[in-house]
C-alpha cells in the first residue's frame, strides 16, 4: 500500500511536470497564415451516340449484287467539358459462308488470279461477303440534289473519309436522310469509304477496315456530328489482283453473311 | 537521538558558512557596473507573398485531366527579428464527386485528392511529396528563416496520365497553412 501510494504520487508529479513542458512549448512564438478555398476540378469527357443499332443490331438480309442500303445516321455528341479526339473502329465479328449452294460451290471452284478472296474460296468455313461489300459513301456517290446544300470541309483520300457541312435538310429517303431532321443547322456530317485496293494482296471492301481505327479530328464540348453510313454490293463483283480488276462470278457470295461493329471513341487530347 | 545530533551539526556548519561569508566581505573589492542593458522580446512575423490572413486561394483550377500539371511559387518572409522554422500543412481536404458522366465508374465518392500528386520544393529540395489525400495528415518543415529573410516555396501538382475516368467531374477543396515557429 505504502509503495503504491508513492508510485501514484510520483506519477502525479511526473504528470504535472509533463504538463509544464507542454505549456512551455505552446508559449514559444509562432505565427500562422492560411490560404483557403484552393480548388481543383476535373474535366469530363463523355460521348453520346444516338441512332439505330444500339439497342438491337441493324440486320440486312437477302442482299444481292446491285443492292444499296438506305443511309444510316448516327449523331455523335461530346457532352463533356473538354474537347476530345473522335475516332471510329471497325471490327468484323464474323464472315460466314452459311453453307454453300450448288452454284456458289461451283463459282468458288473457278480459278481467280485474286489474292484476297482466293484463300477462302472453296473453303466452306469462310464467307466472302465482307470483301465485296462496299461500305460508306464516296464523295462521288453523293446525290446531286444534296450537293447544293453540302460543303466538303475536309477530305482524306488516303484513309477514305470526308467531313462536310449540310446547310438544309434534304430528304433523300431512307431512315437517315441527308441533313438535319431534329438537329441544328448547319450540321456537320462525316462519312468513310473503302479506299483500295492500295497494295498487292490487300483486301478491298468492308474487310479492309477490319480492326482499323480512323481518327477524324477534334470534337469540341457540346459539338455534334452525324456519322453517315451505308453499304452497297456492286452489280458486277470484281476483284483486284494487284495489277488489274478481274470479274468474279457473283455467285461466290450467295447466302454469305457478315457481322460487324462500329465503335466510336472520344479520347482525351493530352 | 541521531537526528538531534544531525540537526546540531547542520546548524554548526551553517554558522561556519556564514562566517566564511562575512570573511569574504573583508577582502579588497572593486565593483564596475555595465548599465543600460536591455532585454526586449523579439518578434516572429510570417508574411506569405507579403500578406497576412486572410490569404487568397492559390489554386483555382478547373477542367483538369490526366496528364495535366502545374506549379506555383510562394514567398514566405519572416518580417520579425527572430529566426523561425517554417511549416506547410495541407488541411481541410474535402472531396466532392461533382458530376458523374457515363464513362466514370460508380459509386463516385470524389477521388481527386487520391489522384492529385503534390510536391513541395524549396530550392529544388523536395520537402513534401505525395497524393493530397496522404500528405494532408502531416505538417512538413520547410526550413529555418532568419529574421528579415524570405524563402521561396514551390508547390507542384500533377495528375498521372494513368488515372483514367475515375476522377471525371470530381473536385477537391483544401487549405494551405503556413506557420512559422520560434526556432
Amino acid at each position: 500500500m505504502e509503495i503504491n501510494r508513492k508510485v501514484l504520487i510520483s506519477l502525479f508529479i511526473i504528470g504535472i511536470l509533463a504538463l509544464g513542458i507542454g505549456w512551455g512549448t505552446y508559449s514559444y512564438f509562432n505565427d500562422t497564415e492560411t490560404s483557403s478555398n484552393n480548388t481543383f476540378t476535373a474535366a469530363t469527357l463523355d460521348l453520346t451516340v444516338d441512332g439505330p443499332g444500339f439497342s438491337a443490331p441493324i440486320t440486312l438480309s437477302n442482299m444481292k449484287p446491285g443492292d444499296t442500303t438506305v443511309y444510316y445516321k448516327w449523331i455523335l455528341k461530346n457532352v463533356g467539358s473538354i474537347p476530345g479526339k473522335l475516332s471510329a473502329t471497325f471490327n468484323i465479328i464474323s464472315d460466314s459462308e452459311n453453307g454453300e449452294t450448288e452454284p456458289e460451290a461451283s463459282a468458288e471452284d473457278e480459278p481467280y488470279g485474286y489474292q484476297g478472296a482466293r484463300s477462302t474460296l472453296g473453303d466452306p468455313t469462310y464467307g466472302e461477303l465482307s470483301e465485296f461489300l462496299a461500305p460508306g459513301i464516296h464523295p462521288d456517290e453523293i446525290p446531286a440534289d444534296v450537293w447544293q446544300y453540302l460543303t466538303i470541309l475536309e477530305r482524306n483520300d488516303e484513309e477514305g473519309w470526308w467531313i462536310g457541312e449540310v446547310s438544309e435538310e434534304v430528304d433523300t429517303g431512307g431512315s437517315g436522310g441527308w441533313g438535319p431532321s431534329g438537329w441544328s443547322v448547319p450540321s456537320i456530317v462525316i462519312s468513310q469509304w473503302a479506299v483500295g485496293p492500295y497494295a498487292y494482296g490487300h483486301y478491298y471492301g468492308l474487310k479492309s477496315w477490319n480492326g482499323q481505327t480512323f481518327v477524324y479530328g477534334t470534337l469540341a464540348p457540346s459539338a455534334e456530328i452525324a456519322f453517315f453510313f451505308r453499304v452497297s454490293l456492286k452489280g458486277n463483283l470484281q476483284a483486284w489482283d494487284g495489277c488489274g480488276w478481274h470479274d468474279i462470278n457473283d455467285n461466290v457470295i450467295q447466302g454469305d453473311s457478315v457481322t460487324f461493329t462500329i465503335t466510336f471513341t472520344l479520347e482525351q487530347i493530352p | 537521538m541521531i537526528s538531534k545530533k544531525l540537526l546540531a551539526s547542520i546548524v554548526v556548519i551553517g554558522i561556519l558558512a556564514l562566517c566564511i561569508g562575512w570573511g569574504t566581505y573583508s577582502y579588497f573589492n572593486d565593483t564596475e557596473t555595465s548599465s543600460g542593458n536591455i532585454f526586449s522580446a523579439g518578434t516572429l512575423d510570417l508574411k506569405v507573398d507579403g500578406k497576412d490572413n486572410p490569404l487568397s486561394a492559390y489554386f483555382s483550377v478547373s477542367d483538369v485531366k490526366p496528364g495535366d500539371s502545374g506549379s506555383k511559387g510562394i514567398v514566405l518572409s519572416n518580417s520579425g527579428t527572430l529566426a523561425g522554422k517554417a511549416y506547410i500543412h495541407f488541411k481541410n481536404v474535402v472531396d466532392s464527386p461533382g458530376t458523374t458522366p457515363e464513362p466514370e465508374p460508380t459509386p463516385d465518392n470524389g477521388e481527386l485528392s487520391q489522384n492529385l500528386y503534390i510536391k513541395v520544393l524549396v530550392d529544388s529540395t523536395v520537402k513534401a511529396e505525395g497524393y493530397l489525400f496522404d500528405i494532408k495528415s502531416n505538417s512538413y518543415e520547410l526550413g529555418t528563416i532568419a529574421g528579415g529573410v524570405s524563402l521561396t516555396v514551390t508547390i507542384e501538382w500533377s495528375i498521372p496520365s494513368t488515372v483514367g475516368n475515375v476522377i471525371m467531374g470530381d473536385s477537391v477543396t483544401f487549405d494551405i497553412e503556413f506557420s512559422l515557429e520560434q526556432a
